[in-house]
């Protein structure tokens, strides 16, 4: 149930791709084009361990690329293979590395699977790769609050604590992050 | 027209029997409308062929491929001198054996009719002892088939005394496991694949009962019928003498009981043969429980027992959570994507495409393989005359690139390159089969390896650089290293016996792979660095089609349980686990040896002088030559036909039987002491066995021969019918003449003689048909006449019809033709009884009519399972005059069959027929579609509209709607009495049938539907619908039982009407 609820929140987060506006800096992948202007890239503080770099514009055919990886991403998703999607995503980050999206999505799935900590990484690279968009930062926020609240959960204060008594669940049943597309 | 009784029927059912309903067995104008359905054998290739003579055989082949041809003349003449040998005969006719070089090249041949399926090896016919066999890619398989072909003609010649075409031949041949079982006696060796078929059926007490094991060639387990028919063979043999398989055939001719032919052979009845048999297969296989496992015990079935599919040619996704699969229910095949861990579809690769994008799948090893970029599938499929190879895009989940290979008729055993660029594969073609790669993005190929014998299962080292694969020499397999950048291959494991489906591990120094050790495979890997191999399994069952997962910690693999192929998985071990496995392994066997007394079957061991070629660096030979290795095997080298029980390869005394081939299978194994330097090549041109066999070669020319020459006589209420039928053809079937003759004698007409001549040409795609006649046809008029002397007596007319007939067929691909007839007939009707009387109205019809059709339907015993099939067929009649017949022609018949489970089918068709103009004709509707087998009358029947009378309505308008949903009921009842035989299915029905026939011109009534309980008008008409169910049963010909009622779908119902028919329901 866990699976299908988060593949229908992916199903709805998904954007299509859409040609960067011209003037668009070097170094960050397109955002919609209402974004650029209430946004500017130099104006979110990038992550630390992260440079803006320059790199050509993206190709159409770089871009149709990322589109197709990152909805068998969600068909993977779908049909709970997140071993699968896993793979795909990081080939596809092998062959382009800056793109936001893609790092984002494999967030995702590294939250999915429980490895929060590279989950967090790749939604800061995904945030500093492309500022504007907020998807990216809100998965980056929800994580943190969650990774936080687990830290300072006690016996007496412990929100993810069953009422049974049971161990700590490893999911917040209200959230699930967002992916998104180019 | 009304349905009329015809006196001649068992003659015309003679004749239709044989083929040429379209000559006079029925009204030849209502034949010629009638539209047929079918696949289509495509003639894509001109053959040009060409005879080599050699003192026993006479061999048809095309000069391309001439290598082969004078290999399979010396395979023949070893095989002659081993059959006659061994049945103490020799053949009084010279076999003339056709040969094609792939398997698509012998769907083409025209001396067998029919479609020949993918599984038919080859065939042997009485008629005129032709043997027909492909090459399909590897030597020792060519030669087993013709060795096992020509047995057969061994055994036509004795049981018949020479071809059967003479009319004195006796017709009866012994039952089939007889003649199977002596045919695979004769051929050399028994493969692991044959040996675990045997052993699964007798250690899941799975053996077919010897009193129905003939049925198994129709409805069974055929490929094990094969192999318990020979380890039958091989009993008698060993226990009574092998000179009791000549004395068969000979005691057949006196005695064609089975059971009484048993007991003069050897002295005991059937069921005590099988019984006795059993035993010993059963002291055979059993103790091999005792040190080994069964798969389950080391391995995780991916699906379950219950699962409808079997899975063949896994490989592995990039993460490893899936598999592409061959799957098969058993109905239709697919490449399949599924989950590891529960054999669940993710996705059907192949959906739709079969008659859209191929003909069928390719279902051999390796026809699947999944590129490492995670998003390409490639598998083969076969289009038009030859494979091909197909690329299909996960992402985009649709076919984007196809590969075809003009010179390759056949392709297996893909596998990609890590950088998803390349694909290495085999490919046959000319004759010979080879280890080629190709750039999928240019299409750019290049061939690795030229020798005539087989190589296979290629499998690319994870640096790119180098491609393990099998190859043989001498009837065994051996795993050879091919080094891309030097062009040159090396041995890299060579045993005693077969080393298969080579697996390279991540790290690139150890290889997985399947050897045949004890004569069952397990698995293996061999360390190249260090030159040793440990063994991974000793399993009970074989194992196949390995697949190591892209992180090198499981193995997918295909296994042969309970009579079928499953699909299991196991991890891999760690490199230190390895070792300690493969010691455990041999140390079991060692302890369990004082307690196992009976060794396993297991066939003559190749000895040194087989030995597989040196290890040193061989240099591949040029794509142009094609080099034979001098030393052929020959049927000695097979070892014979094994004995149970017997171990010829080497032993180490200090270890047990069973520990012998392990000793040899673990630990070091060094190729140098093994091995002996691969003989030197020569050109097969140069090949000098042409002048030891004395082979005359010369053109072929087509020359026609009798087939055969049938009589048939029938005496109906005073009439007399006397037809004989003269059949002739040219060797490769390309040409045939059918001349038919009907000689009718009543005391009330004069004599009468008709006659047809029909020739048919086949030699190319297109085929051509085209035939004369001059029939007549007798039936019973409404006159009735005063006679002196006599009761009062019904007039009898006849109906002389003669004319011409041209019909041609050109095949656009399997499921698809244009079909063109050219018709003239003339008819005259006259009294002829009780006295003569012309009739002025004659009438002459020239019609021009054509057809396309589509057809893909899959066939189960009662009818369609799946796929769709139509026709549209327009004519018209070319008017010229007043004693002309004038109409034109249109009728449509679309039939969908979808699937509803494994079994249920809802078929679903609509039907409508015109005929217009001012002389149409009417067509009947009412009744099932068949009501006898050869119905005798003018046949312009529709149907079916269930729960009215046959031909209830007429119309030269027609409309028709059935929907039907077939479900099994029953598969495979076996009866003990009276004697004992098999009903392979019995299907229940659910139908409706809705449909109208009316004239131009009538008024009609569509709605509401006819009122069962009112009478019938004529006017208006109304439409007639029924509703029913119905038993259909197969036994030696579907029959159908059916109940149905009229409706008129506002609540009023006839009373059930019954049905009875035969043939498969629409």
């Amino acid at each position: 149930m866990a699976f299908g609820l988060g593949a229908l929140c992916l199903h709805g987060c998904l954007e299509l791709v859409r040609r960067p506006p011209a003037g668009e800096p070097f170094g960050y992948d397109q955002v919609p084009a209402a974004d650029t202007t209430a946004t500017s890239a130099a104006a979110v503080r990038p992550m630390p361990t992260l440079v803006v770099v320059d790199r050509p514009k993206r190709s159409r055919q770089q871009l149709r690329d990322i589109e197709q990886v990152n909805k068998y991403a969600l068909w993977c998703i779908e049909n709970a293979m997140w071993n699968e999607a896993q793979s795909h995503m990081e080939r596809a980050l092998a062959q382009d590395s800056l793109s936001a999206s893609l790092h984002n999505n494999l967030g995702v799935i590294y939250e999915r699977l429980g490895m929060t900590d590279k989950a967090a990484e790749f939604y800061g690279r995904a945030r500093a790769l492309s500022p504007a968009q907020e998807a990216y930062a809100a998965n980056l926020r929800h994580l943190q609050q969650y990774q936080q609240a687990s830290l300072d959960s006690t016996d007496s204060l412990d929100i993810f604590r069953a009422d049974d008594g049971s161990r700590p669940r490893t999911r917040r049943p209200d959230y699930s992050p967002t992916s998104t597309g180019e | 027209m009304q349905a009329i009784t015809r006196f001649h029927s068992l003659a015309c059912a003679a004749l239709l029997a044989w083929g040429v309903a379209d000559l006079g067995a029925q009204d030849i104008l209502t034949l010629q409308l009638q539209q047929g359905f079918g696949k289509n054998k495509v003639r894509y290739r001109d053959f040009q062929w060409e005879i080599l003579e050699s003192e026993h055989i006479e061999l048809h082949f095309e000069p391309e491929f001439q290598n082969l041809a004078v290999r399979a003349i010396e395979y023949l003449e070893e095989g002659y001198d081993h059959i006659s040998q061994i049945l103490h005969h020799d053949l009084s006719h010279r076999p003339p054996v056709v040969i094609y070089q792939s398997h698509y090249q012998f769907q083409q041949t025209n001396i067998f009719p029919d479609f020949l399926p993918p599984g038919v090896a080859g065939f042997a016919e009485p008629l005129r002892f032709r043997m027909v066999v492909p090459f399909a890619g590897d030597l020792d398989e060519f030669r087993n088939v013709l060795v096992h072909e020509l047995t057969h003609i061994f055994q036509y010649d004795i049981v018949h005394k020479g071809p059967i075409r003479r009319i004195t031949s006796p017709i009866a041949q012994p039952p089939t496991w007889l003649m199977e079982g002596m045919a695979e006696y004769t051929t050399p060796g028994r493969n692991t694949i044959d040996e675990m078929v045997l052993r699964d059926a007798v250690l899941t007490d799975g053996l077919i009962p010897l009193e129905t094991m003939n049925q198994a060639w129709g409805q069974g387990n055929v490929f094990l019928a094969y192999k318990q028919s020979h380890a039958l063979m091989e009993y008698i043999a060993e226990h009574y003498g092998p000179e009791k398989i000549s004395r068969i055939l000979r005691l057949w001719d006196s005695q064609h009981d089975t059971d009484k032919l048993m007991d003069r052979l050897i002295g005991m009845d059937l069921k005590t043969l099988d019984e006795r048999w059993s035993a010993q297969m059963r002291k055979a296989y059993w103790p091999l429980l005792q040190t080994r496992d069964y798969t389950s015990e080391f391995a995780e079935e991916i699906g379950d027992d219950e699962n409808i599919h079997s899975f063949s040619s896994p490989c592995w996704s990039l993460s490893g959570d899936m598999l592409a699969v061959h799957s098969s229910d058993g109905i239709e095949q697919h490449v399949d994507i599924i989950r590891l861990r529960d054999a669940s579809l993710v996705e059907r690769v192949t959906e739709s495409m079969r008659a859209a994008d191929y003909d069928h799948l390719s279902i051999g090893s390796g026809t699947v393989a999944w590129a490492q970029d995670g998003q390409t599938i490639a598998f083969v499929a076969k289009e038009g005359p030859r494979d091909r190879i197909m690329l299909w895009n996960l992402y985009d989940k649709k076919l984007v690139q196809t590969l075809t290979m003009p010179d390759l008729d056949l392709i297996e055993s893909l596998t990609w390159s890590p950088d998803s660029r390349h694909l290495a594969f085999i490919g046959t073609g000319q004759g010979q089969s080879d280890l080629y790669i190709i750039d999928v993005q240019t299409g750019e190929r290049r061939q690795l390896t030229g020798t005539p014998e087989r190589e296979d299962y290629p499998n690319w080292s994870p640096d790119g650089q180098r491609i393990a694969f099998s190859s043989k020499y001498r009837n065994q397999f051996d795993i050879k290293i091919y080094d891309l950048a030097e062009g040159t291959a090396h041995a890299a494991i060579s045993s005693s016996t077969d080393d298969l489906w080579p697996q390279w591990l991540p790290e690139g120094n150890k290889l997985l792979f399947v050897s045949t050790r004890d004569k069952i495979n397990d698995l293996f890997v061999y360390h190249l660095d260090e030159g040793r191999e440990f063994r991974l399994t000793r399993s009970l069952s074989g194992i196949m089609n390995p697949a190591l997962s892209p992180d090198g910690r499981q193995i997918v693999f295909n296994t042969y349980f309970k009579g079928r192929s499953h699909l299991y998985r196991m991890a891999m071990p760690e490199w230190p686990e390895v070792k300690r496995k493969d010691a455990q392994l041999l140390a079991r066997v060692a302890e369990a040896e004082p307690q196992a007394q009976v060794a396993p079957p297991v066939e003559a061991e190749p000895t040194t002088e087989a030995a597989p070629p040196a290890p040193e660096a061989l240099a591949i030979e040029m794509p142009s030559v094609r080099p034979a290795v001098e030393g052929d095997a020959v049927l000695s080298d097979q070892g014979g036909t094994p004995s149970l029980g017997e171990v010829s390869a080497p032993k180490d005394p200090d270890l047990p039987d069973d520990a012998v081939l392990l000793a040899g299978a673990s630990g070091l194994l060094s190729p140098t002491e093994s091995q002996k330097p691969q003989a030197p090549v020569q050109l097969a041109a140069d090949d000098g066995d042409d002048d030891e066999l004395e082979l005359r070669r010369r053109r072929y020319t087509p020359k026609l021969e009798f087939d055969g020459i049938s009589v048939q006589m029938g005496y109906f209420d005073g009439f007399l019918s006397s037809i004989a039928q003269l059949s002739m053809s040219d060797l490769l079937g390309n040409h045939s003449l059918v001349l038919a003759t009907d000689y009718v004698a009543a005391q009330d007409i004069s004599n009468d003689f008709n006659f047809a001549a029909s020739y048919s040409y086949y030699g190319k795609r297109p085929t051509y048909h085209v035939s004369i006649f001059n029939w007549n046809q007798y039936f019973i008029n409404d006159r009735n006449f005063l006679v002196p002397g006599r009761s009062p007596t019904r007039g009898i007319s006849r109906l002389q019809q003669r004319g011409a007939l041209a019909n041609a067929s050109y095949p656009l691909d399997l499921y698809r033709r244009l079909d063109l007839s050219y018709t003239y007939v003339g008819e005259q009707e006259e009294q002829v009884s009780p006295f003569y009387e012309p009739d002025s109205t004659a009438t002459s019809t020239h019609l021009f009519k054509t057809a396309y059709v589509h057809d893909s339907i899959t066939y189960g015993l009662l009818g369609a399972t799946a796929g769709k099939r139509y026709f549209l067929s327009v004519g018209r009649t070319l008017s010229l005059g007043s004693t002309t017949r004038s109409f034109s022609h249109l009728e449509f018949d679309y039939r969908h069959y979808l699937r509803l489970g494994r079994w249920s089918v809802l078929g679903l068709r609509a039907y409508s027929v015109g005929s217009l103009g001012r002389d149409a004709l009417e067509y009947n509707l009412g009744g099932p579609t068949w009501y006898l087998p050869f119905y005798t009358g003018f046949n312009l029947n529709t149907g079916p509209l269930r729960g009215y009378p046959f031909s209830a309505f007429t119309g030269s308008r027609v409309l028709l709607t059935n929907i039907e949903l077939r479900v099994p009921f029953v598969r495979g009842i076996l009866f003990g009495w009276p004697g004992t035989f098999l009903i392979p299915a019995v299907d229940g029905s659910l139908f409706v049938d809705v449909g109208m026939a009316w004239d131009k011109g009538d008024e009609i009534d569509l709605w509401p539907f006819h009122n069962p309980h009112a009478a019938l008008t004529s006017s208006p008409r109304q439409v007639h619908a029924s509703v029913g169910f119905g038993l259909l049963v197969y036994f030696l010909l579907p029959m159908n039982f059916e109940f149905a009622r009229q409706m008129d779908l506002q609540g009023n119902f006839s009373d059930f009407k019954f049905h009875f028919s035969f043939g498969r329901s629409f």
